[in-house]
């Protein structure tokens, strides 16, 4: 069984306001009669709370008007400054319709009321019937331009679309979450008209510049049309997310932040193998069956050939994101780790490109629902060895799932598989890689903080 | 067609209305519409890049101080009317605008003075004219407005994202086929079905919008014209001044009833009873007021009756109070204050600014030649004699050796009249063209000279041959019928109509006296009134302006009760002729409900109330005002927006949809749950996908719906029965779940 009585606050409003302005009119009417039948005294009491009433209503419902009014979960209706403007202008008309009795200024006012009215449900009926869907690449790298297919499909068979403003509401990984206060939507398309029973496709090249999760949580159609007296904004629920990889970049970019490290990083990869690594100067210690002859024919200088290693190569990356509170949040220390994570994508990559064996350990990782770092450390992320692009982008969404976990307890080492204790390289804050630092060995360090 | 042409082209065609509408009223000079013009041309010209000149923001600054200079100038040192003077400022605003670059604030400027131009010609003018041009202003409007919101929204896409260059394509669904790119074609046809909308609803909403008078027509701003010969003192030849004006003062829609003998009418204005020998005076009392009764003001004495002509008249705004209507009237109605001076001429409020509707019922039997020849008498009431006798003191004796020798042999007093009548009307000539031969008193250079001359001369001559045989008479200016409109059924009466008559006293057997019209002027005098094709298109222009003038110029709260009662009746006729009793007890109920509350009221002394089973059809008591047809339309209104409401909220079924569009029904019947969960405390995060939330409120049945939302929304599947069942059943487990907190 329902109720007649409306629950929302918004139906609330709808209630009262009707049953204020009735009470206006049915005063209005009812000191006019009284006028004309000669009842002064009591015409002008009604009069009077006529036109308290009209204040109270001018009070009570004009600036809810100017805000959003939401009437259900999918419409919401937004009034603008030039709805506005043609209300003040409807007050005015009506004010001097009433106070000359002109009845021309009726048949004015009439016609506004009726514009108000058809612009209402024309606004409505522009909304409906309309389908948004998008498609995206599944790989996107921050920074990097990617092709977002939207279409906007007209299921009405009879009326065209017009002025509509498509926007996709995705939540920023960075900001905090907002249960009441979703993010600003991302305005994609602007469509002056889809006809009846078509689709508009468009390819929209966006970019991200930081890396993380972008849950989709819905798209936002709005428009002002006919008039531009109301905006119908109405919410289509999509699901979805789009991961953003941390962009790799040339270990180069951090040589001056990190040389021994790099050096290290080169000599490991370099060995007897039989793939060429690089072709560089002759040093005293090289064997002369590795000149290049060539190469130094060419640069007039004796040029050596380096190979790769030839036995299996296994690199093992571990980041770890727990940090003291205190720095956890200031945007310096932000940058810094996304330059730690940046770096980690690069190695990755680069090791990738290598031939090795990449792993990605990353640590911790909480609750996703409310958010990382925002609940109990429930373990970590371990991508295990593997080779080729699909192990990569594995390893790069676990990056960009990444984000600091403050107020955790740097002390708790947590466990992983240590048998293959080869070539790792460990990316912390400056107290974890204290920490581990005094735990590993054969593992290169990096502080990201120092970055 | 672009959208910025199409947005340009209705903005100037929404200018172009307005100044179309205040050119209507002929208030303006023509200089000022011709230079108007000019600026409207250079505007379209600039918006439209066929020119590159403009003015710029800073001149356009010092010309506004110019301009409002200009204004007051006109206004205190010139004495420009103030109506005048504010047109002029509103073109001169509006001008400003239109030469330069318009950024989108300038637009809307615009619109909102062309608005104003609408407004103040809604106080200018009433005839039809307005309404046409009003259509074609909204027409304008309409397409100016969606123009300007579609160019708006694009205006603001784009300077939000100015990096993202977007190519889109059309697809057809139904056959997959790729379209042009669509044209904007349809705007205008979407223009012209949002004005009939906007139209069809304005127009119930005129009708149902209260009024706060009854009865009076306003006209607004403009003072009305100006009408001589209708006050205390008329000069000789003032009524020939109006009579070569065709404007119409009025039009009167007659009835004869009672089956009484239809004749031509004139319509009393004053009556005149001193002459000086140049001109006409009222020395009577000065007007003396009616109180109002609640059907007007009664004018009879005693035993009243109603009278047997029945006349309204819508009135033109004038400077005269004068009250015209047919002789001898007995009630009139729809004036707001009556009075009446000793020569019985009618009075009222001034009128300069707005028009008047009222109705006359008069009694215009004239007793039969008989019965005055028998009752013949000589005993006038002293002031009758004083005032009806009256010659002036350089009256000219060949009056009256004219008369004598003219009314030799007649032997009663309405002989004498006649034969005075007869004489006047055939031995002179009509004339509106006077010449005078001899100084002094102009009827007698009329009588002996010309021997032609206008109505004033005739009665004017006979009043004084009258007088000059002992029978009181006096002079009456007015109009006559007018020329009869049958597709209208009124007789519009125009200045050119101003005329002349004469009363005569005959005392009666009961002590009382009665007036008696003649009318000495030619045939040649009275009005003629064309025929054929101009005729036909004039009558029914005119018709159209007295629909317009009744129905919505003068529509009030009258007529809105009219109108409900006229709908309670048809009801009640279709009812009872399909023989519905109960129906008709439906019917009937308003007015017992009323009469029950009011029997209730006088029972508790309360005030309002009426005697009971005196049927409160009325609008004055508590009763009335439940039953009155407003009261009831609103508690029907009410009532339906509670009933779509309700549809709305709850009638609404993703059932519906289920076997036609799956992820629409997907989507409705997951929002239903949604709203369930809410209702019971657990609200949705919009941070939250259905995974999440599902997963975070743990309950089978909201997986479960969650995972066939999922698969037939994405999986673009259709429900099965089976399927439909299920979410059924799961959605009342859902709202049987005990929630975190009721609310009521």
């Amino acid at each position: 069984m329902f109720s007649l009585l409306p629950r929302k606050k918004s139906f609330r409003f709808v209630f009262v306001s009707a049953l204020l302005t009735a009470a206006a009119i049915g005063v209005a009417l009812i000191s006019a009669i009284a006028g004309q039948v000669g009842e002064y005294e009591l015409a002008a009491l009604g009069s009077k709370v006529a036109l308290g009433l009209a204040l109270v209503i001018v009070i009570y419902v004009v600036p809810r008007l100017a805000q959003n009014i939401n009437f259900n979960s999918e419409f919401s209706v937004h009034v603008p400054n030039a709805g506005l403007l043609f209300f003040a202008l409807i007050l005015l008309v009506t004010i001097l319709s009433l106070s000359s009795g002109n009845n021309l200024l009726y048949l004015v006012l009439s016609a506004l009321l009726a514009t108000m009215f058809v612009s209402w449900v024309t606004s409505r009926l522009n909304l409906n019937r309309i389908k948004v869907s998008v498609r995206f690449p599944n790989h996107i790298f921050a920074g990097e331009s990617a092709p977002f297919d939207l279409t906007v499909t007209n299921r009405n068979r009879l009326l065209p679309v017009f002025s509509l403003t498509v926007a996709m509401s995705e939540q920023d990984p960075a900001a905090p979450k907002q249960k009441d206060n979703p993010a600003n939507p991302t305005e994609l398309i602007y469509l002056p008209i889809v006809p009846a029973g078509s689709s508009a496709r468009a390819r929209i090249e966006r970019s991200f510049p930081k890396r993380g999760i972008y849950p989709i949580s819905g798209f936002i159609v709005h428009t002002r049309f006919p008039f531009g007296f109301i905006e119908h904004r109405r919410r289509l629920e999509a699901d979805g997310e789009i991961v953003v990889y941390p962009a790799p970049r040339p270990l180069d970019d951090f040589r001056q932040a990190l040389p021994p490290l790099l050096g290290r990083i080169e000599s490991r990869a370099k060995g007897s193998g039989s793939d060429l690594y690089a072709i560089r100067q002759y040093l005293s210690s090289d064997h002369h069956h590795h000149i290049d002859w060539k190469a130094t024919a060419k640069t007039s200088q004796l040029m050596v050939r380096e190979f790769t290693r030839d036995d299996d190569w296994r690199v093992t990356i571990l980041f770890d994101a727990r940090i003291e509170k205190e720095p956890a949040l200031t945007p310096e220390f932000a940058e810094k780790f996304e330059r730690g994570v940046a770096l980690a994508a690069s190695l990755l990559s680069h090791f990738a490109r290598a031939g090795a064996e990449t792993r990605l350990i990353s640590l911790p990782i909480t609750d996703s629902i409310n958010g990382p770092g925002a609940g109990p450390l429930i373990g970590m992320d371990d991508s295990g060895f593997g080779m080729g692009n699909s192990h990569s982008y594995k390893m790069f969404y676990q990056l960009a799932r990444l984000a600091p976990a403050p107020d955790t307890d740097a002390a708790h080492d947590p466990e992983w598989d240590r048998s293959d204790g080869r070539f790792m390289i460990v990316i912390a804050s400056g107290a974890g890689a204290s920490h581990l630092n005094q735990r590993a060995r054969s593992v290169e360090f990096i502080n990201y903080e120092e970055l | 067609m672009s959208l910025e042409r199409y947005f340009i082209f209705s903005s100037y065609a929404m200018f172009t209305a307005g100044y179309v509408m205040l050119a209507s009223t002929r208030q303006l000079d023509v200089f000022s519409l011709g230079l108007f013009a000019i600026v409207l041309a250079v505007g379209w010209l600039i918006d439209t890049g066929r020119t590159r000149w403009s003015i710029g923001y800073r001149s356009a600054n010092w010309l506004m101080a110019g301009g409002v200079t200009f204004v007051l100038t006109e206004w205190y040192a010139l004495g420009v009317s103030p109506v005048v003077v504010i047109l002029h400022f509103v073109f001169f605003a509006a001008t400003l605008r239109l030469l330069r670059r318009k950024a989108p604030r300038d637009w809307i400027w615009l619109y909102v003075v062309t608005f104003c131009q609408v407004l103040m010609t809604a106080g200018m003018m009433v005839d039809t004219t307005f309404l046409f041009l009003v259509i074609v202003y909204l027409f304008a409007a309409v397409s100016a407005f969606i123009g300007y919101e579609m160019r708006r929204s694009g205006m603001a896409f784009s300077s939000n994202n100015t990096s993202r260059q977007v190519t889109v394509e059309y697809w057809k669904e139904s056959n997959r086929c790729r379209l042009d790119d669509p044209r904007l074609r349809s705007l205008p046809l979407f223009s012209a079905c949002a004005l009939t909308c906007i139209l069809l609803l304005a127009a119930p909403l005129f009708l149902a919008m209260p009024r706060v008078s009854r009865g009076f027509t306003r006209n607004g701003l403009l003072r009305g014209e100006s009408l001589s010969g209708f006050s205390d003192s008329v000069r000789l030849g003032e009524v020939a001044q109006v009579k070569l004006n065709p404007q119409v003062v009025m039009r009167v829609r007659v009835k004869f009833l009672r089956g009484s003998r239809q004749r031509p009418l004139r319509w009393r204005g004053v009556t005149l009873d001193n002459y000086d020998g140049q001109t006409w005076n009222y020395t009577g009392q000065k007007p003396f007021g009616f109180k109002r009764s609640v059907d007007g003001f009664h004018l009879g004495e005693g035993d009243w009756r109603y009278g047997d002509t029945e006349q309204r008249f819508f009135v033109e705004p004038l400077d005269i109070n004068t009250v015209f209507a047919a002789p001898q009237p007995r009630l009139i109605t729809g004036l707001p204050e009556l009075a009446r001076d000793q020569g019985d001429a009618l009075w009222t409020t001034p009128h300069d600014y707005y028009k008047l509707d009222y109705t006359v019922f008069s009694d215009t039997d004239e007793p039969p030649y008989e019965k005055l020849a028998e009752e013949n008498s000589r005993s006038y009431p002293s002031d009758i004699q004083r005032r009806y006798l009256q010659l002036p003191e350089n009256h000219d004796r060949r009056i009256d050796e004219l008369a004598a020798e003219v009314t030799r042999g007649a032997s009663t007093n309405i002989e004498i009249a006649r034969r005075i009548e007869k004489y006047l009307s055939s031995s002179y000539g009509y004339t509106l063209d006077l010449r005078r031969v001899e100084d002094g008193d102009p009827v007698a250079d009329f009588l002996f000279n010309t021997h032609e001359g206008h109505c004033e001369y005739f009665a004017s001559a006979m009043v004084l041959m009258l007088r000059s045989r002992r029978i009181p008479a006096r002079l009456v200016n007015g109009f006559q019928m007018g020329e009869y409109n049958e597709a209208a059924d009124v007789y519009t009466v125009r200045q050119s109509d101003a005329h002349s008559w004469v009363e005569v006293y005959f005392p009666r057997r009961d002590q009382s006296g009665v007036w008696v019209m003649f009318d000495p002027t030619p045939a040649a005098g009275l009005s003629v009134y064309g025929s054929g094709m101009a005729a036909w298109l004039r009558h029914h222009r005119e018709a159209m302006e007295m629909f317009w003038l009744e129905h919505v110029i003068g529509f009030d709260t009258s007529k809105q009760f009219w109108m409900a009662g006229a709908a309670q009746r048809w009801v009640s006729s279709l009812l009872t002729a399909y023989k519905w009793d109960l129906s008709s007890r439906w019917i009937d109920w308003a007015p017992k409900l009323a009469r029950k509350i009011d029997l209730w009221n006088e029972r508790d002394g309360a005030p309002g109330g009426k005697s009971a089973g005196a049927q409160s059809s009325s609008a004055s008591g508590i009763g009335g005002l439940v039953s009155h047809p407003f009261t009831l339309a609103l508690a029907v209104v009410a009532l339906g927006v509670v009933v779509a409401f309700s549809w709305v909220r709850y009638g609404q079924s993703w059932r519906r949809n289920a076997r036609q569009d799956g992820p629409a029904s997907a989507v409705a019947f997951y929002q239903e749950m949604l709203r369930a969960l809410e209702h019971a405390g657990h609200k949705r995060a919009t941070h939250q996908t259905p995974a999440e939330y599902a997963q975070q409120l743990r309950m089978s049945a909201v997986t479960e719906i969650t995972s066939i939302y999922q698969q037939v929304r994405f999986g673009d599947q259709l429900l099965s029965d089976d399927q439909i069942a299920r979410v059924d059943l799961l959605l009342r487990e859902v709202r049987n779940q005990p929630g975190k907190s009721r609310r009521s």
